[in-house]
C-alpha cells in the first residue's frame, strides 16, 4: 500500500519539513494533467483533465491514489481538455469538498467546451463520466481569480500570472509557510496576435513545474510560420483545391483566424474564395472571446477601440454541412480537431482523394490518432463507414499550439533559477531529452543548483524544506532595542504560518484575542462584632488593614483578600489565581470559626499563665518519676532528682541542665517542651 | 448467483460483480470489473483491498465481501492510446 502514506508518528504533518509532489495524470505522458502537491498538512490538487486518447473511466488521473474530501484546494490553469476535462466527475461524483479556483475567461469557455464534447461523445450515455446536468452543476462550485489577485485558502496563499498560450490561461505561484512554488500549466514565452507572452514572475520559486511538450525542440521563427502557413493556404487553393484545417473551436484556431483574416485582407485576389469556420460552438464562443479582451495583449486590447478584430470581413460561420456549398476552392477551419468524426471528418473523407486539395495539421497530436496517423502519408485511410480511400490530398504540419519550446524554457528557467524544477506533460523520451539537455546546462555551474525530476504517474517527488520560524517582536515589547542573549517573554501568537510575540496588553490591539479577569466574590453569614474578627484575622495574617473612605466597614488581608462587613454576613472579594484562593480559603475559615464557636467570641486575647505552667509541671514530674523527686531550692527553677541525679529546670526558658545523667535531661526536656506545646493557646 | 461488492477508492458508491460458486480468483474479480467499467487501456492495473481489514486480498475472494479498488499504473507497461477511440479534442 505505498500509495497512501500515513504522517510519519513523530511529526505533525503541520509541522513536517516534507513537501510532496505527485503526479496522478501527465507523469511521462501528455494527457489527463492532475498533480497533487502536499505541504504542512495541505493537499492542493493542480489541474484535473481527461486523457484525450482514451475514453471513459481510463481516461480519468489515478484518483485513486489520493482521497477526494482531503484536497484543500484545486486550481485549474486553462480550459483545454486534458487540463479540465475531469473536473465535473471530480466536483460532482467524488467526495472532494475544498475550493475550486480559475480564471474568469477559463471558466467562462470551460462551460462550452465540455458541453460540447458532451454532445459529440459518439460513447453511450451510461459510459460518458460525466452529462450536461453535472456540468451545469459544477458551475456553482467553481470560483473565479483574476490575474495578479492574491487570494487565501487554508492558510495557502496564491495567484497567478498569465501563461500566454490560450485565453485566460495561467500558471499558478503558491506559497506556503514561505515555500513557492510555481506551476506553469501549458505556457508560451512568445506573443501571438491575441494573447501575450507568458509573464516571467518577479517573485522566484523554489520549485518549478513545467510542461515538457516540446522538449529539446525548438519552434521555427512565427513570422516564418505564419509565412508558411498563409502560403500553404494560398497554394492549395491556387490549384483549385478546397484547404481543411482541422481545429479545436476554441484556442489556437481564433489565432488562426486571425491570421487568415489579415492575409486575406491584404490578398484581393483571394476575396472570392470563402473562408469558412465551422463550429456549432462558434457563434458562443467568439462572443466570450469578445467578452476578455483585458485577458488578451496590448495590441489586441487598442484595436478593440477601433473595430472589434474578432469581427471578421472575410470569413463566415458554417454550422453543419447542409449549410455548405462546395463548388469552387475554399478553406475550412472544422473542429472537431482530430477529425474522428463529424465535420472536419466528413469533409476529410470527401476531400481526401483529390490531390488538388489539402489539409493542415495545425496543433500537437497525441501518439496513435489519424492526424498523426497522416503525418506519416500513408498510401490510403479507413474512412468512418470502414471503407478504404487513397489518400492523395497534400498534408502539412505547421504547429500553432503555443508551446514553450527549449529556447523558451531554457530562459525562463535562467530568469527564475528555481533549486527544483518538476518535469510533466511531455512524452517520456522528450522529458528525458529536456532533463538531461537541462542538467547539462547547469552541471558546471557552481553558483546555480538546479535538480530536475521527471516522475511517472503516481510517483511522488519528495523535497524537504528546513522552513525557519521567524516571530516577530510587536508593540510595548518592540520599543526596547534588544541586545544578544537577552531574554524576552510574552505570548506567541500563531495565525497560519505566522509568528508574532507581544505583551498581553498588545493582545487587543494586533489580535482578536482579549485580556479577561475573574473576580470571586463570596458571601459568609456573621453576626459577631466585627472587632474580633478583624483581631483573629490579625492573628491569622499579620498584614490587616484597613481600607479608608468607605462607607462600611473593610479591611484587606494579605494585600488581594477585600473584607466588607455587611448587615449579617461578610463580603469577600478577590482576584481568582491560586494564591489568592487559598489566602480566600482561610479567611472564609477564620470566619466560620469565629461566627461558630461562642467561647471565641466571648474570649479576649489569652495570656500564657506561668503559675498554671509550673503547677502542671509539677504534676507531671510527680507522674513521671514518684512523689518526691520534685523540690524547689528557690524561687524560679525547679529540681527534681530521679536516682541520685538532679535535673535543674528553668520554667520560663524552659531549659534543662543535667551535669550527671543526659538521658534524664533529654527525657525531662521533652516532656517540658510538649507540655509548654500543650498548654499555650494557639494563635 | 453470490455477489461482491466493489467500489472504486475516489468514488462514491458500490456497485457488484456478480458470478458463480463459494469464491471468485483475483484475476476474475479484475477482469470483470474492468468489464464492467470499461477499462480498456492495457498501461493500468486494479488493486483490490478487502474494505473490512484494508488489506490487499489474496488470491481467492469469498462471495459476499466488499471491496475497494484502485485504479493504479501497470509498472513497465507503455501508455497506449487506441486509435479507434475519440481523439476528436487531442490536437492542442
Amino acid at each position: 500500500m505505498a500509495a497512501k502514506r500515513k504522517a510519519d508518528a513523530m511529526v505533525p504533518a503541520e509541522e513536517s519539513d516534507q513537501l510532496l509532489i505527485r503526479p496522478l495524470g501527465a507523469g511521462q505522458e501528455v494527457g489527463r494533467s492532475c498533480i497533487i502537491l502536499e505541504f504542512k498538512g495541505r493537499k492542493i490538487m493542480l489541474d484535473c483533465g481527461i486523457h484525450p486518447g482514451l475514453e471513459g473511466m481510463d481516461a480519468l488521473p489515478y484518483i485513486d491514489l489520493i482521497d477526494p474530501a482531503e484536497i484543500d484546494l484545486l486550481l485549474i490553469s486553462h480550459f483545454h481538455l486534458d487540463h479540465c476535462g475531469a473536473l465535473p466527475w471530480f466536483l460532482q461524483k467524488t467526495s472532494f469538498k475544498g475550493r475550486t479556483f480559475m480564471t474568469h475567461a477559463t471558466k467562462a469557455i470551460y462551460r462550452w467546451l465540455l458541453s460540447d464534447y458532451v454532445k459529440v461523445s459518439n460513447i453511450s450515455a451510461d459510459d460518458m463520466l460525466y452529462t450536461e446536468t453535472d456540468l451545469e452543476d459544477s458551475m456553482e462550485k467553481i470560483e473565479t481569480i483574476n490575474f495578479h489577485e492574491v487570494k487565501e485558502v487554508a492558510g495557502i496563499k496564491f495567484w497567478c500570472y498569465h501563461a500566454g498560450h490560450v485565453l485566460g490561461a495561467a500558471m499558478f505561484m503558491i506559497e506556503i509557510a514561505g515555500v513557492k512554488l510555481l506551476y506553469t500549466g501549458d505556457f508560451s514565452r512568445q506573443e501571438d496576435r491575441h494573447l501575450m507572452a507568458a509573464e516571467i514572475p518577479s517573485v522566484k520559486p523554489d520549485i518549478l513545474i513545467t510542461e515538457s511538450t516540446y522538449g529539446t525542440h525548438i519552434h521555427e521563427k512565427r513570422e516564418e510560420r505564419e509565412a508558411r502557413f498563409c502560403n500553404t493556404v494560398h497554394d492549395i487553393v491556387n490549384r483549385e483545391g478546397r484547404c481543411l484545417i482541422p481545429v479545436f473551436a476554441l484556442g489556437r484556431a481564433q489565432e488562426l483566424l486571425l491570421i487568415l483574416d489579415e492575409y486575406w485582407q491584404n490578398h484581393p485576389e483571394l476575396h472570392d474564395i470563402p473562408i469558412y469556420y465551422a463550429s456549432s460552438l462558434a457563434r458562443k464562443c467568439m462572443a466570450v472571446y469578445q467578452t476578455y479582451i483585458n485577458a488578451m495583449n496590448d495590441k489586441i486590447r487598442k484595436a478593440i477601440n477601433v473595430n472589434n478584430p474578432f469581427v471578421f470581413k472575410h470569413i463566415s460561420n458554417l454550422k453543419s454541412m447542409d449549410h455548405f456549398d462546395d463548388i469552387g476552392p475554399s478553406v475550412v477551419m472544422a473542429s472537431p480537431g482530430m477529425m474522428q468524426s463529424g465535420l472536419s471528418r466528413e469533409l476529410f473523407e470527401s476531400w481526401c482523394t483529390d490531390k488538388r486539395n489539402g489539409v493542415i495539421i495545425a496543433g500537437y497530436c497525441v501518439e496513435g490518432t489519424l492526424a498523426k496517423h497522416i503525418m506519416t502519408e500513408p498510401e490510403e485511410i479507413t474512412t468512418m463507414s470502414g471503407q478504404k480511400l487513397p489518400l492523395k490530398m497534400s498534408v502539412d504540419y505547421i504547429s500553432f499550439s503555443a508551446h514553450t519550446d527549449y529556447q523558451q524554457t531554457s530562459e525562463f528557467i535562467r530568469a527564475l533559477k528555481p533549486p527544483h524544477v518538476i518535469l510533466v506533460h511531455g512524452e517520456q523520451n522528450e522529458m528525458a531529452r529536456l532533463k538531461a539537455a537541462l542538467i547539462r546546462e547547469y552541471e558546471d555551474n557552481d553558483e546555480v543548483h538546479i535538480e530536475v525530476h521527471n516522475p511517472r504517474n503516481t510517483e511522488a517527488v519528495t523535497l524537504t524544506f528546513r522552513g525557519e520560524k521567524l516571530a516577530k517582536v510587536m508593540g510595548a515589547l518592540a520599543d526596547k532595542k534588544c541586545a544578544q542573549d537577552q531574554r524576552v517573554s510574552g505570548i506567541l501568537v500563531k495565525r497560519n504560518f505566522n509568528y508574532h510575540i507581544m505583551t498581553p496588553a498588545d493582545l487587543s490591539n494586533y489580535t482578536d484575542l482579549s485580556v479577561g479577569m475573574v473576580t470571586q466574590t463570596q458571601a459568609i453569614p456573621f453576626t459577631g462584632p466585627i472587632s474580633l474578627l478583624v483581631s483573629q484575622l490579625r492573628n491569622l495574617a499579620g498584614d490587616v488593614q484597613q481600607v479608608e473612605k468607605t462607607e462600611k466597614i473593610t479591611v484587606k488581608i494579605f494585600e488581594s483578600i477585600t473584607l466588607v462587613h455587611e448587615a449579617g454576613m461578610v463580603l469577600l472579594e478577590w482576584v481568582a489565581n491560586p494564591l489568592n484562593d487559598m489566602y480566600a480559603d482561610a479567611v472564609a475559615t477564620v470566619v466560620l470559626e469565629v461566627q461558630s464557636n461562642p467561647n471565641a467570641q466571648k474570649c479576649q486575647k489569652e495570656t500564657f499563665d506561668m503559675e498554671v505552667f509550673v503547677e502542671r509541671l509539677e504534676l507531671m514530674m510527680h507522674d513521671m518519676f514518684g512523689d518526691d523527686c520534685v523540690n524547689f531550692k528557690d524561687s524560679r527553677n525547679l529540681f527534681v532528682t530521679v536516682d541520685g541525679a538532679t535535673a535543674t529546670i528553668d520554667p520560663e526558658t524552659r531549659a534543662v541542665t543535667c551535669p550527671d545523667d543526659e538521658p534524664l535531661r533529654e527525657m525531662i526536656e521533652v516532656a517540658i517542651h510538649r507540655l509548654f506545646e500543650a498548654l499555650t493557646p494557639v494563635f | 448467483m453470490a455477489h461482491i461488492h466493489y467500489k472504486f477508492s475516489s468514488k462514491l458508491s458500490y456497485d457488484t460483480v456478480v458470478f458463480d460458486g463459494p469464491n471468485i480468483s483475483l484475476t476474475d474479480l479484475k477482469k470483470q470489473i474492468m468489464g464492467r467499467e470499461k477499462l480498456r487501456a492495457g498501461d493500468c492495473d486494479l488493486q483490490i483491498i478487502n474494505a473490512q481489514t484494508k488489506e490487499e486480498d489474496g488470491g481467492h475472494i469469498p462471495k459476499g465481501s466488499s471491496v475497494i479498488v484502485r485504479r493504479i499504473p501497470l509498472i513497465g507497461a507503455k501508455s497506449s492510446s487506441n486509435s479507434k477511440t475519440n481523439h476528436k479534442y487531442v490536437c492542442f
